[in-house]
C-alpha cells in the first residue's frame, strides 16, 4: 500500500471542531425544550397558582426538584428521584429504554404535585435553582477541561504526526505470500477454541458466556466474533478446506437466528421505538445486528462460494408460530444502507437513539464486503457523506473517535472507545485514514510496553482492567484487541507484546489441544483466536479481497473427521489440493474426502511418496491418509 | 416516625433494586476481584467436563430468596402501616383545623 505520511496527516490538522451541525442542532433543540420547561415550570411560583402546580412546574426544572416544594420527609424523595433518574438513564443506555427518564422525570413532577400540602416549602424556587445552576456550572466548567485536555492532545499529535505514520509504515511487516500462509500447532489449538463452540448442535451455547443480552456480553456478540476468526480462517490459510470449517460457520449463522440470541430486540423495539405490532430486526436501527451478522454471512459467502444465505427467506428470524421476519443476505445489508442515508447523522443507532461509532464501523465494513461478493455499489455512494459526519459528529477535540453519541439530544456519553479499534475497520473501506489512525494510537501504546521479568517486551495495563464479554476484570479483551489491531497492520513488535501481556496475565491454558484464556470472557478468547492466527491485512484482504480465485474453483477438502484431523493450510493452483494436515489426537491413519477434481481423471496423492487414484463420475475421492505430527499432502493431476 | 419510616422504605426499595442490578446485570460482586477464571473457558467439544456445559444463569439459593422475600413483605407490612397512621394523623389535623376555626367565629 503506497501511503505518503503528509497526505495522511493534512485532513487530520484541518480539523477544527468536534460538534457538527447536526450535534449543534440537537443541541440547540435540547436547550429549547429546556428552557421552555423551566419557564412553564415557574409560572406558577410567580403568577402565585396553587401549590400543586408550583410543586409540580418545579419538577420541570430538575427530577424530583417538586418534592423540595413538597418539604418536610419529602425532601429525602428529591436524592432518590435523581438516583432512579440515574437508573433510568442507565436503563436508556444500556437497552434503549427512552421513555425511562422521561417517566421518572414527569412522574416524579406529578407526583410532588400529588403530595404538597396547602403550601409549597418557601425555600424550594432558591433551592432547586441554585441546584441546576450548580450542576450547570459543573458541566460546562468539565467540558471545558475536557475540551482543553483534548486540544492539547491534538496540538501533541499534530507535532508528531507524520514521524508516527512513517514510523507505522516503516516498522510494519510485509504481507505474508501465499507460501507462508501456514498455521502453526498453536494457532491451531488457538482454532480449536473456536470449532469447539461452533461445531456443538445448533442450539447448544455451551462454552459461552451467558450474563445479559442488551450490552456487550451478549451470546451475539459471542457467536459473530467466533464467526470472524473461522472465516478469516479459512480465507487466509484454508480456502480450499470446507468440511467441518464451513460446518462450523453455517452453524453459527444458524445459531444467530434462535430468538434468545436476537430476542432483545422484541424488548428494544417495544420500549425503544414504541413498536410492538412489528419489531423486525432488520428494519430500523440495530446495526449491532445488521452491521455485525452481515460481516459474517459475507465472509462464509466469499470463502466458499456457497450463496445460500442470498437466498429470499434463507435467514428466517422467528418471533413465533405466527409471526417470521424473513431475511436473506441482501436485506440485510439494505437495512444497513437505507438506515445510513435516513439517518441526519449518516450513522445510526444500534438500540434505540444510540448511535456508536464502533458498530457503525461494522455497518460500513458489512457494506463493503457485500459489494465485493455481490458487485453492490453501497460503500461507493454514502462512504463520503459518512466519513464527513464521523469527522465532523463523532470525533472529539484530539481528532479520536468519541465512543457514543445519542441521537435524540446529541450528547455525547462516556463509553471507552480507542482510535486501535477503529483502524482494523476503516483498514477495509479506507486504508489512508485507517494508517493514520493506528499511527497516533500506536504512539500511545509505547507508553504501555515495559520489560518483563525475561527483559522481553511486554504490555502493562494499569488498574484491573474489564472484560466486556461478562463485566468482570481483567485484560484479555483489551490485550486481545490491540494485538489483533497490531497484526493487521504488520506491527508485529507491539502485537508480540500484546501477546506476551495475554499469556502471561489472563490464564493461558493449553490442556486437551484447546489454547484458551481462563481468565477471559468468551467474547475475549474469540477475539484472540483470530488475533493469534492474524498476519498483516488479513482482515482487509479477508473483506476487500476474498480468498484466491483459484481456491474457489479448484480440489476441495470436503470431509475431514474433527478433531482428529487439523487442516493447517489448504490451498488450489485450480488444479492441485495443497494441504497440510495434524493430528488432533493420536498420530496414524485417517481417512479424508476430496471433491471438485475432474471426474475420471487420474490424481497422485504427494506424501513423501506418490499414490495414485482416480476421482469418481462425480470427481470425488476418498482417501486414506497417515498422519504423523506436521503432514504436508500435494495432490496433483498424473502427468 | 411513619413518615421516616415510608422514606426508609423508598430509599429500601432503591438500595434493593441497585444490589439487585449489581448482582444480575452487572455481576458486579467480582467486578472488582482478581479475575477467577471463567469456567465457559474450560468447555470443550469433546472430552470436556459435563459438570461445565451448563453456564450459571442465576447464583442465587432458595436461602437467599427466602431471605429476600422476608425482608420485602416485612418493609411493604412497614409501609402500609406508616402509610395508614400518617393519614390518621392527616384526617385528625383537619378535624382540629374544624375545630379551631369554629371557635374563632
Amino acid at each position: 500500500m503506497a501511503v505518503i505520511p503528509s497526505d495522511i496527516a493534512q485532513p487530520f490538522i484541518r480539523r477544527e471542531t468536534s460538534v457538527g451541525p447536526v450535534t449543534s442542532a440537537r443541541h440547540r433543540r435540547n436547550a429549547m425544550i429546556y428552557a421552555a420547561m423551566c419557564i412553564l415550570g415557574l409560572l406558577p411560583t410567580i403568577l402565585g397558582m396553587s401549590p400543586e402546580l408550583a410543586a409540580a412546574g418545579l419538577g420541570l426544572w430538575i427530577p424530583g426538584g417538586g418534592f423540595l416544594a413538597v418539604g418536610g420527609w419529602a425532601i429525602l424523595l428529591f436524592p432518590v428521584t435523581i438516583a432512579l433518574f440515574a437508573v433510568a438513564v442507565f436503563a436508556w443506555f444500556g437497552a434503549g429504554m427512552v421513555l425511562a427518564p422521561v417517566i421518572v422525570w414527569l412522574g416524579a413532577a406529578l407526583l410532588a404535585g400529588k403530595m404538597v400540602g396547602d403550601q409549597t416549602w418557601f425555600l424550594a424556587p432558591y433551592l432547586v435553582a441554585a441546584t441546576v445552576i450548580g450542576i450547570g456550572i459543573y458541566a460546562f466548567q468539565r467540558s471545558h477541561a475536557r475540551k482543553n485536555a483534548e486540544l492539547a492532545k491534538l496540538e501533541s499529535r499534530k507535532r508528531g504526526l507524520a514521524t508516527a505514520i512513517s514510523e507505522a509504515i516503516e516498522v510494519a511487516a510485509p504481507v505474508p505470500t501465499l507460501a507462508e500462509r501456514e498455521l502453526t500447532p498453536d494457532d491451531l489449538a488457538a482454532l480449536r477454541y473456536g470449532l469447539d463452540r461452533a461445531l456443538q448442535p445448533v442450539g447448544q451455547l455451551n462454552g459461552y458466556d451467558r450474563v445479559d443480552q442488551f450490552q456487550t456480553s451478549a451470546l451475539r456478540y459471542q457467536i459473530n466474533h467466533l464467526g470472524y476468526g473461522l472465516g478469516m480462517a479459512q480465507c487466509m490459510y484454508t480456502p480450499s478446506f470446507h468440511g467441518y470449517l464451513s460446518q462450523a460457520q453455517r452453524n453459527l449463522i444458524e445459531l444467530y437466528l434462535d430468538k434468545r440470541i436476537w430476542g432483545y430486540w422484541l424488548w428494544e423495539s417495544a420500549w425503544g421505538h414504541l413498536n410492538v405490532t412489528d419489531p423486525d430486526p432488520a428494519a430500523k436501527d440495530n446495526i449491532m445486528l445488521t452491521g455485525w451478522l452481515g460481516i459474517q454471512l459475507c465472509m462464509y459467502m466469499s470463502n466458499t462460494g456457497d450463496r445460500r444465505y442470498a437466498e429470499p427467506g434463507s435467514l428466517p428470524f422467528r418471533r413465533n408460530g405466527h409471526r417470521v421476519f424473513n431475511h436473506d443476505a441482501h436485506t440485510i445489508a439494505q437495512s444497513v444502507m437505507k438506515n445510513f442515508l435516513d439517518s441526519e447523522f449518516c450513522l445510526y443507532p444500534c438500540e434505540p437513539n444510540w448511535v456508536y461509532p464502533i458498530c457503525n464501523h461494522y455497518g460500513m465494513t458489512s457494506l463493503a464486503i457485500y459489494d465485493r461478493v455481490f458487485g453492490g455499489k453501497f460503500v461507493p455512494s454514502v462512504l463520503d457523506r459518512w466519513l464527513k459526519n464521523l469527522d465532523t459528529e463523532f470525533t472529539d477535540y484530539s481528532g479520536s473517535i468519541i465512543g457514543l453519541r445519542s441521537s435524540i439530544t446529541g450528547i455525547r456519553f462516556p463509553f471507552p472507545a480507542g482510535d486501535a479499534g477503529f483502524a482494523g475497520f476503516e483498514n477495509c473501506f479506507a486504508p489512508d485514514r485507517a494508517q493514520r489512525m493506528w499511527a497516533t494510537a500506536r504512539q500511545d501504546l509505547k507508553f504501555i510496553i515495559k520489560a518483563d521479568q525475561t527483559g522481553a517486551q511486554r504490555m502493562a495495563l494499569p488498574g484491573k482492567g474489564f472484560d466486556f464479554g461478562n463485566y468482570k476484570s481483567g485484560f484479555a479483551g483489551a490485550y486481545a484487541m490491540l494485538m489483533d489491531t497490531a497484526r493487521e497492520f504488520g506491527d508485529y513488535e507491539i502485537a508480540d507484546a500484546a501477546q506476551r501481556a495475554l499469556d502471561q496475565d489472563c490464564g493461558r491454558a493449553d490442556d486437551g489441544g484447546v489454547l484458551r484464556y481462563s481468565k477471559g470472557s468468551n467474547l475475549h478468547n474469540a477475539m484472540a483466536m483470530r488475533a493469534r492466527i492474524h498476519r498483516r491485512d488479513d482482515f482487509r484482504r479477508t473483506i476487500a479481497e476474498g480468498p484466491p480465485e483459484a481456491s474457489l474453483r479448484g480440489p476441495l477438502l470436503t470431509d475431514a473427521k474433527y478433531p482428529e484431523v487439523l487442516v493447517a493450510r489448504a490451498f488450489s493452483n485450480g488444479d492441485d489440493l495443497d494441504l497440510v494436515l495434524y493430528p488432533g489426537a493420536q498420530p496414524g491413519p485417517q481417512q479424508i474426502k476430496v471433491e471438485r477434481l475432474k471426474p475420471g481423471a487420474n490424481y497422485a496423492m504427494r506424501n513423501g511418496s506418490d499414490h495414485a487414484f482416480t476421482a469418481d463420475h462425480d470427481g470425488a475421492a476418498s482417501l486414506s491418509v497417515e498422519l504423523q505430527g506436521r503432514t504436508p499432502i500435494h495432490i496433483v493431476p498424473a502427468s | 416516625m411513619p413518615c421516616c419510616a415510608f422514606a426508609a422504605f423508598i430509599i429500601s426499595q432503591i438500595v434493593l433494586g441497585f444490589g439487585a442490578i449489581k448482582r444480575f446485570l452487572l455481576r458486579s460482586d467480582d467486578s472488582l476481584d482478581e479475575a477467577p477464571n471463567n469456567p465457559a473457558t474450560e468447555w470443550r467439544l469433546i472430552g470436556g467436563a459435563p459438570a461445565l456445559t451448563v453456564a450459571p444463569v442465576r447464583r442465587f439459593g432458595m436461602r437467599t430468596l427466602a431471605l429476600a422475600a422476608s425482608i420485602e413483605i416485612l418493609l411493604a407490612v412497614g409501609a402500609v402501616y406508616g402509610y395508614h397512621v400518617h393519614s390518621h394523623e392527616h384526617r385528625l389535623a383537619g378535624i382540629g383545623n374544624l375545630t379551631i376555626c369554629a371557635r374563632t367565629r
